[in-house]
């Protein structure tokens, strides 16, 4: 299954308090859970005035439209085409 | 639709987007006749915004009674969650509101919020944009609001609403006006005629579109035409399809379209290339209402009729059909039978939903067929009916069709439901200002339940009397009729009865045992709240409140009224609301707190309140208010007051204004008015035994040479005035809480140090007529050296002001108009003119220009 990269504007993310973020991630899963496809959240970083989210899925669609029924912006959505680390050196 | 010619409402648009975070919500409202393109508009604007909002959009139908609360079903599905679980349950509406506006708070982006053709909103909707409007800016939404408002007239129960949005919400209005010739020529895309296309259709881009499509050289003569050409070449199946489809508003299903014509859905295609209908899921509907109506009007009663027969042939097999729906083609198809089945379904729904209006609508629909009912169902309808008419203060209509149903009770010998629809008959008469009869058909409900078992209807009606006579201030009468009710109540386990018992007990109980009051009446909100009756809760919260003001107990009125406020407005009950600040203002005039008295019947002044209670407190406390301040403004509130209070013949409705204008006639030097002021109103007052209503009018005919001792029963400190013991009397006075009075009773001794210290009260007050009686005094006693004036801002200012009204007095000053003032204040045009209309008031002043001079004279602006 693809990953994709998403890059979300939101002015004053890094301020949003422990309620806002638990209210955003059971958001996120409901929305998850209604699709009707499969679909994987992996892990969001909320950094500055942005937050941004891995998320797994078939089709780039299924990510716009999570955003769209959540209320989530989504500025940026691109599919990841490799993953590197450190290892990727001794390979 | 193509967009042309929009471009600043698009920007204004963004630009009110752009505005909106969280914290920061506000509304747009979208105006403009019939095709003008708002909804093109909103459409466009919500799909260019996709990414940086979510959009919610609710639309109003045009059925003749709408569904209750149907855009905010809209709204429950698109957004799930708890408010789809809130709306799809049978909550309160109060919830579904209440999870809409938890909704609205998420963080992340804002929500645009769509209601769609709110001149046709049902009353629940109108209420939830009240609602919203109140709390928009908590919130991260922008509501965009559209409506015809050519068909909005003085009339139109949206009008209110509309005003209540612009005086509370950060709000804005966008006019759309119809195209230029350059953008009626810019549609035809430079085909022959544009100019007179422009003429023809006055710019209106449906019509444009319209005549553009149609198949003819000519242009039609009306929008209409333009419709029925563009249909003209349909095959025969199509066209029935269309037609059927015409008698649907809003969204008509595939399926019903098929079943009710016999035709195939393949030839909806036709309808659907030619731009007639568009399709969606499972269903299709007409590209703009104007052209539905159209090709509704093209056929003959009598094909309509039977369209709307298959059409509710259909729905009835359906269990998901909505009885809004049912009843509206019930109505149409003129079924007796199943507008008597779903008619009265339907209003039940929609009274549920707070609908009022809908409700009502629906049982006089059902009503008009009640004759084909057997005889107790017939009643009992007729009933529901009076209750509905109630409801939107329908009264007429309410006692013509209790009327009805009292004598069908009567020939059926249901004495106990009979004896109840008479003592409705009392509660209806109350509400018409038709006291004498109310008591006497409260009197006739009781003696009917006389020879049968006591029973439940027994607890009713007793209770209702009761009420009517606490209304009256017959207070031993209340207590005693309560009491009676209240054992029934018990005995027969009746929650109506049982709070209904001691929420006129306990209001009895200030005049009477006011340390048990507060208890009983806590009984009785308790009794409410475990019932689930919101408008009872607040009626006794009320009545908690201004039965202690009346007996000026105030710390625990003050407490009460803030909480009937809190309660009535979070559930936007509005007449509670206002009724409770009308009092809470009474409250704090008589405490002394005059400028914040002056800020609530300001705010009271503008929000158009009808409720004649609500009305005669605020009319009184204006009246008594400018009296005491001396303003030079206009008297006649208080005569007013008089005439609506006389109408009711109530007591406590009557005796403060009595006061009131022996008050003004006294400090004019007139005492040989106080008399004919009081006379009757004492007599009143004496006959039902209530203390301060006979110390206060006895104190003015005491005050004009009519009486030498203090009446019986009269209440302590006026008492004691009226024996000349005025020092006793303004220490009861401080113990009550009421500096005015505390100084007037000074000021009646001789001593000058009392009466320095009643000049520095009266003076703080800023009771211009009394402080220059006091002074004369105090010169007369040879007292040189007088105690400081009052500071600048109350002499300059004797009309009280409020800050508000300086900040508009000022712009007045610079010849600013009132929709100038408004755009500077960041108010509506019609608040802008209520405040220029109160500011002539205080002033004395006949226009503009005198405000202004006045206002300079005074130093109240620069010159």
């Amino acid at each position: 299954m693809p990953t994709f990269l998403i890059e979300r504007n939101i002015p004053g993310a890094g301020d949003l308090g422990q309620t806002q973020l638990r209210d955003v991630a059971m958001k996120s899963n409901q929305v998850v859970a209604d699709l009707g496809v499969p679909y994987t959240w992996i892990r969001s970083y909320v950094a500055g005035d942005k937050i941004y989210c891995v998320h797994a899925t078939d089709d780039i669609e299924a990510v716009r439209e999570h955003a769209r029924c959540g209320g989530f912006p989504a500025d940026l959505v691109v599919e990841v085409s490799a993953e590197i680390g450190p290892e990727t050196a001794d390979s | 639709m193509e967009l042309v010619e929009r471009d600043e409402p698009m920007a204004a648009l963004s630009a009110r987007l752009a505005d909106t975070g969280p914290g920061a919500g506000r509304f747009v409202l979208v105006a403009g006749e019939a095709g003008i393109g708002k909804t093109t508009l909103v459409r466009a604007f919500c799909a260019e915004q996709a990414g940086a909002a979510r959009v919610w959009w609710g639309a109003c139908d045009a059925l003749s009674t709408p569904r209750p609360l149907g855009p905010l079903h809209d709204i429950a599905r698109i957004a799930r969650g708890e408010l789809a679980a809130v709306m799809a349950s049978d909550a309160p509406r109060h919830e579904g509101f209440a999870a809409c506006l938890e909704a609205l708070r998420w963080p992340l982006q804002p929500t645009i919020v769509v209601l769609e053709d709110v001149h046709w909103a049902d009353e629940g909707t109108r209420d939830l944009l009240i609602f919203l409007a109140r709390r928009v800016h908590e919130v991260n939404a922008l509501v965009i609001v559209t409506y015809r408002d050519d068909e909005v007239d003085a009339e139109h129960p949206l009008r209110q609403v509309l005003g209540h949005i612009a005086t509370v919400a950060p709000s804005d209005r966008l006019v759309l006006g119809p195209l230029s010739p350059a953008g009626v020529a810019q549609l035809a895309q430079g085909q022959a005629g544009a100019d007179a296309l422009h003429r023809v259709t006055g710019g209106n881009p449906f019509f444009v579109t319209e005549v553009l499509a149609s198949p003819t050289e000519q242009v039609p003569a009306s929008v209409t035409d333009a419709v029925l050409l563009r249909a003209h070449p349909l095959s025969a199946p199509a066209r029935a399809l269309l037609d059927l489809a015409a008698v649907v508003p809003g969204e008509a299903e595939i399926e019903l379209l098929v079943a009710a014509t016999g035709h195939d859905a393949a030839d909806l295609e036709e309808c659907l290339e030619r731009g007639l209908l568009i399709a969606a899921d499972r269903t299709v509907r007409f590209r703009h209402e104007i052209a539905r109506l159209a090709v509704e009007a093209a056929s003959s009663v009598v094909r309509r009729r039977h369209r709307h027969e298959a059409v509710l042939g259909w729905l009835r097999e359906r269990s998901s059909s909505s009885l809004a729906r049912l009843a509206y083609h019930a109505a149409q198809a003129d079924d007796p039978e199943a507008i008597l089945t779903f008619a009265p379904r339907a209003a039940e729904e929609a009274s549920r939903h707070g609908a009022h209006r809908e409700a009502y609508e629906h049982y006089r629909l059902a009503v008009t067929h009640a004759h084909l009912l057997p005889g107790r169902e017939r009643a009992d309808l007729l009933g529901r009916f009076v209750e509905a008419s109630g409801a939107v203060g329908r009264f007429g209509e309410a006692f013509a069709a209790n009327g009805d149903a009292l004598e069908l009770l009567q020939e059926l010998g249901e004495v106990e439901e009979a004896a109840l629809a008479t003592a409705r008959r009392a509660g209806i008469a109350w509400n018409l200002a038709r006291n004498e009869d109310a008591h006497r058909w409260a009197a006739d409900a009781l003696a009917m339940l006389e020879p049968i078992p006591a029973g439940v209807a027994h607890a009713r009606v007793a209770a209702l009397a009761a009420s009517l006579r606490m209304l009256a201030r017959d207070i031993p009468g209340a207590i005693e009729l309560g009491g009676r009710a209240l054992a029934l109540a018990e005995r027969h386990d009746d929650p109506e009865a049982l709070t209904a018992a001691l929420g006129a007990i306990g209001a009895a109980q200030w005049f009477a045992a006011p340390e048990e009051a507060e208890a009983t009446m806590l009984r009785g909100l308790e009794a409410a709240r475990a019932a689930g009756d919101d408008r009872r809760v607040a009626g006794i919260l009320g009545n908690l409140g201004s039965g202690a003001g009346e007996v000026r107990r105030y710390a625990i009125a003050d407490r009460w009224l803030a909480a009937t406020i809190d309660w009535a407005e979070a559930r936007d009950l509005d007449y509670q609301a206002a009724y409770a600040r009308a009092w809470s203002a009474r409250s704090a005039y008589e405490q002394g707190r005059w400028a914040g008295a002056a800020e609530l019947l300001d705010q009271l002044e503008h929000s158009a309140i009808e409720d004649r209670p609500t009305r005669i407190v605020l009319l009184t406390v204006q009246g008594r208010l400018a009296t005491r301040r001396g303003d030079p403004g206009d008297p006649a509130g208080l005569d007013q007051a008089w005439e609506l209070a006389s109408r009711t013949g109530d007591l406590q409705r009557l005796w403060p204004v009595a006061a009131g204008r022996a008050e003004a006639a006294w400090l004019a030097g007139r005492p040989e008015d106080c008399l004919g002021l009081v006379g009757d109103t004492f007599e009143l007052a004496l006959r039902l035994g209530q203390a301060w209503a006979i110390g206060e009018l006895g104190f003015w005919l005491w005050r004009a040479g009519r009486l030498r001792e203090p009446p019986a029963g009269a209440s302590e400190p006026f008492a004691l005035q009226i024996e000349g013991d005025w020092r006793a009397a303004a220490t009861a006075w401080e113990q009550v809480g009421c500096p005015y009075e505390v100084a007037v009773a000074l000021a009646d001794g001789d001593d000058p140090e009392a009466l320095r210290r009643a000049f520095e009260i009266l003076a703080g007050l800023g009771a211009a007529p009394m402080v220059d009686r006091v002074a004369a005094r105090l010169r007369a006693m040879g007292v040189r050296e007088l105690p400081r004036r009052p500071t600048r801002t109350t002499l300059a200012n004797p009309g009280g002001l409020t800050d508000r009204q300086l900040e508009v007095l000022e712009l007045l000053g610079q010849g600013c108009t009132n929709p100038q003032i408004a755009a500077r204040l960041h108010i509506s045009p019609k608040t802008a003119g209520h405040h220029v209309s109160a500011i002539l008031g205080k002033l004395g002043v006949a226009d503009r220009r005198e405000a202004a001079q006045a206002a300079r004279e005074r130093g109240l602006i620069p010159s």
